[in-house]
């Protein structure tokens, strides 16, 4: 539906032949362009066609496949907790709430740095304290067999992670009321008696409304009322029973009904007590009292747009709190208060006796080189030499080998030192050694330079190129006499060359006087302009001995 | 509890302390750099109040009697003293063992003395429902019966943490200052007073 202009109301829009937007009432034209939306292809660097553009992750785009087998698994796990720990086979919603919660977590990398069955537990714990399902963290330790304290900071620190925003409590106060059922099958092995859950719910509402139950375990205080319920109704059950199935000490068994039999509930029968509990909880329900210190219209719990009922809570949280504990209202003071109580009485009485009160005086100058400080006082805390040997015997038999570690430790500290000025010698030889390379190689150079006697040689092995063009014989004898004097040795050699020469010159003469009478004429030329080049150009006397090994070649064969 | 009967004896400033109850410190941890390495063995030879176990701890764990304090001391020159009860008397140990060390022939210094943790404590004297508390400042509390018998408060501002107990015992932990931990208790008082235990 696009809008029209003219008819004024939105119509139907026709694109004809893919051509302009038109208005198929009065054909106004509505959009007079056509982008095209499918998906274009381009040649990439290898030549082969792929799609333009990118494509972006989103949520939707699904997970790795090594997160879902993570999630798997941990799935898995989850099950096999709830199952161990009979939190109930049919309970699906718990795995489902505890698999989210384990999905957050990996998402956070909490898992990483934490043992796998710890953030299981965790996550697991934190679903049944939402179910408020009877399931202590101490159960998960046993089965673990872990520290419940380890298990316990792990816990924590997953619900300080999975407080997203500012407050948003994801967790739930404990009420020890719960777990009576529970421990009340394990104490009977399966039989259900309720009356003796009845009782004992209604010790735990007394023990909350006597201020029993704040800062307590919440094991302890279900042991103490299930013994004492289970007494009352006639059932026989030593404590150690009752310390096997709640998991708690015999001795702190025995405190909570020392301190449960200071109260007045203690001294009634378990009727009166049911009673007793009915008639409160009945008055609790009408009496609510108005807030004197939070503002009036303001909540301070998670639901801010809740009207408050008491104590800044709204309806439903002010409910759990008076459920989970007993109220501000009546009852006994804790025992740790009374404790309390009784040991500022004790101060009080001792004080009056003594009324000594020690000032010190303070130092006002601080000198950086301490000399303020009294050394007659510091003089107690220094040893005798004789105290320090025997003390010496004592260490080293207590610290063998510590000399040893000490002295590696600082010839470690000294090594790394030497190795760094080795690093710098080991250069400096270096550079010396290529120094020395370079002048044996200028050395070498210069031995193999020719000697200036080879001028002569040049002249020779040039004189015997030339012989093919028919040179001069009286100078080329001329030469050769020179040669004999300085070389005696080459002269044989020259003798047999030339003479097979001469007789290749002559074939030569015959036949250039037959063809030409000009020819000796430019031979001569050339004779006169050789000289001149020889003398001033070194190349040719360094070229002209190759050639006279050359020719040394020649006479050998 | 005895400076507690002596501070209560005194009259409170209530423009400081609208509550009239003064926090009493109970223990102070400070460190200072004596910037020079040090001969452990040396130190715990000669010195009669030094105890050294280099299997164990890898510092010297030196004593004094007055004022009543622990320091580590490391050889590398870093000290820690910790148990005195206020910040001069924490300054005046710190020096006396740096004395200590320096009369046994180390060219010690006193140099970044630096308070690092207060711990202070107090009685509110009336027994504290901390479910309530738990419930109404769920973002700051932690209250675990499982774990710990009382409920861990994360202030924000000051940053400290406070431990509640049912018996009306507060401790107050991680100030850096005196005035911190003052402060932090006057702000959870009138709290603690709205879940405090009413009779009838």
């Amino acid at each position: 539906m696009v809008w029209c202009k003219h008819c004024g109301k939105n119509v139907p829009g026709i694109r004809p032949y893919d051509a302009a937007l038109s208005c198929d009432l009065c054909g106004r034209i509505l959009e007079n362009f056509n982008f095209s939306t499918e998906v274009t292809f381009v040649k990439n660097a290898a030549g082969q066609s792929q799609a333009s553009g990118n494509i972006l992750k989103s949520v939707q785009s699904g997970m790795s496949s090594s997160r879902e087998r993570i999630i798997r698994k941990a799935t898995d796990e989850l099950m096999n907790l709830r199952d161990a720990l009979g939190i109930g086979d049919d309970r699906d919603d718990v795995i489902v709430m505890a698999s989210n919660f384990f999905r957050i977590a990996l998402d956070h990398n909490f898992t990483k740095g934490r043992s796998k069955e710890l953030v299981f537990s965790s996550c697991l714990y934190l679903t049944c304290r939402q179910f408020k399902l009877a399931v202590l963290l101490i159960d998960f330790s046993s089965y673990l067999r872990v520290s419940v304290y380890d298990l316990g900071s792990v816990y924590l620190q997953l619900c300080d992670m999975l407080y997203i925003t500012e407050n948003h409590n994801y967790e739930k106060l404990v009420d020890p009321s719960i777990f009576i059922p529970r421990f009340s099958n394990m104490l009977l092995k399966g039989a259900h008696n309720n009356k003796l859950v009845l009782t004992a719910t209604h010790i735990i509402a007394s023990m909350k409304r006597d201020w029993m139950q704040t800062g307590r375990k919440p094991s302890g205080i279900c042991g103490a009322a299930l013994y004492t319920a289970a007494l009352s109704h006639g059932i026989k059950c030593s404590k150690t029973d009752i310390v096997n199935i709640v998991h708690i000490c015999e001795a702190t068994l025995t405190k909570r009904l020392i301190e449960f039999g200071d109260t007045e509930a203690a001294s009634l029968t378990a009727d009166e007590l049911s009673k007793t509990e009915r008639e409160k909880e009945t008055a609790a329900l009408r009496s609510k009292r108005k807030p004197n210190f939070y503002k009036e219209g303001v909540v301070l719990c998670m639901h801010q747009d809740c009207k408050p009922v008491d104590y800044g809570l709204c309806e439903s949280c002010y409910d759990e709190f008076m459920t989970v504990s007993g109220g501000l209202e009546g009852g006994s003071d804790p025992p740790a208060f009374q404790r309390a109580e009784k040991e500022r009485m004790e101060e009080k009485a001792s004080s009056e006796e003594n009324d000594k009160q020690v000032n010190l005086d303070g130092h006002s100058d601080e000198s950086s080189t301490l000399s303020d400080v009294d050394d007659r006082e510091l003089d107690c805390y220094f040893r005798t030499p004789e105290e320090v040997r025997l003390v010496k015997i004592f260490f080293d038999h207590e610290n063998p080998g510590y000399d040893e570690k000490e002295a590696a430790k600082k010839a470690a500290g000294l090594n790394a030192c030497n190795n760094a000025s080795n690093i710098f010698e080991a250069s400096k030889a270096a550079a010396a050694k290529s120094r020395k390379e370079k002048r044996q190689q200028r050395a070498e150079e210069e031995k193999n330079a020719p000697p200036p006697a080879t001028g002569i040689e040049a002249v020779d092995s040039m004189v015997k190129r030339k012989k093919f063009r028919d040179i001069n014989c009286d100078y080329l004898e001329e030469l050769f006499d020179a040669s004999v004097e300085k070389s005696p040795k080459r002269s044989k050699t020259e003798t047999v060359m030339e003479k097979k020469k001469k007789e290749e010159h002559e074939i030569v003469e015959n036949e250039q006087e037959e063809e030409d009478y000009a020819a000796p004429y430019e031979q001569d030329e050339e004779d006169y302009a050789a000289p001149y080049e020889m003398n001033t150009d070194k190349k040719f006397y360094e070229s002209e001995v190759e050639e006279e090994e050359d020719g040394y070649d020649f006479g050998l064969y | 509890m005895a400076d507690q009967g002596t501070e209560g004896s005194q009259p409170v400033d209530l423009t400081k302390h609208p509550s009239g109850i003064v926090p009493t410190l109970q223990n102070i941890v400070s460190t200072v750099n004596l910037d020079c390495k040090l001969d452990l063995k040396a130190i715990a030879l000669q010195a009669r109040n030094a105890e050294y176990n280099p299997k164990r701890f890898a510092a010297v764990i030196m004593r004094i009697r007055e004022p009543k304090t622990t320091a580590l001391i490391f050889a590398s020159g870093k000290m820690v003293c910790t148990g005195a009860k206020s910040e001069h008397l924490s300054k005046l140990a710190a020096r006396k063992y740096a004395r200590i060390v320096q009369k046994l022939g180390f060219p010690a210094k006193f140099k970044d003395f630096k308070i690092q943790n207060i711990v202070g404590s107090c009685d509110v004297k009336f027994p504290i429902r901390l479910e309530g508390l738990a419930y109404s400042h769920s973002a700051f509390s932690s209250y675990e019966p499982e774990l710990f018998p009382g409920l861990i408060y994360r202030m924000k501002l000051p940053k400290i943490v406070l431990l509640i107990f049912v018996s009306g015992k507060i401790v107050i932990t991680g100030a850096k200052m005196r005035e911190e931990t003052y402060t932090a208790f006057e702000n959870i008082y009138p709290v603690l007073r709205e879940f405090r235990k009413v009779q009838q």
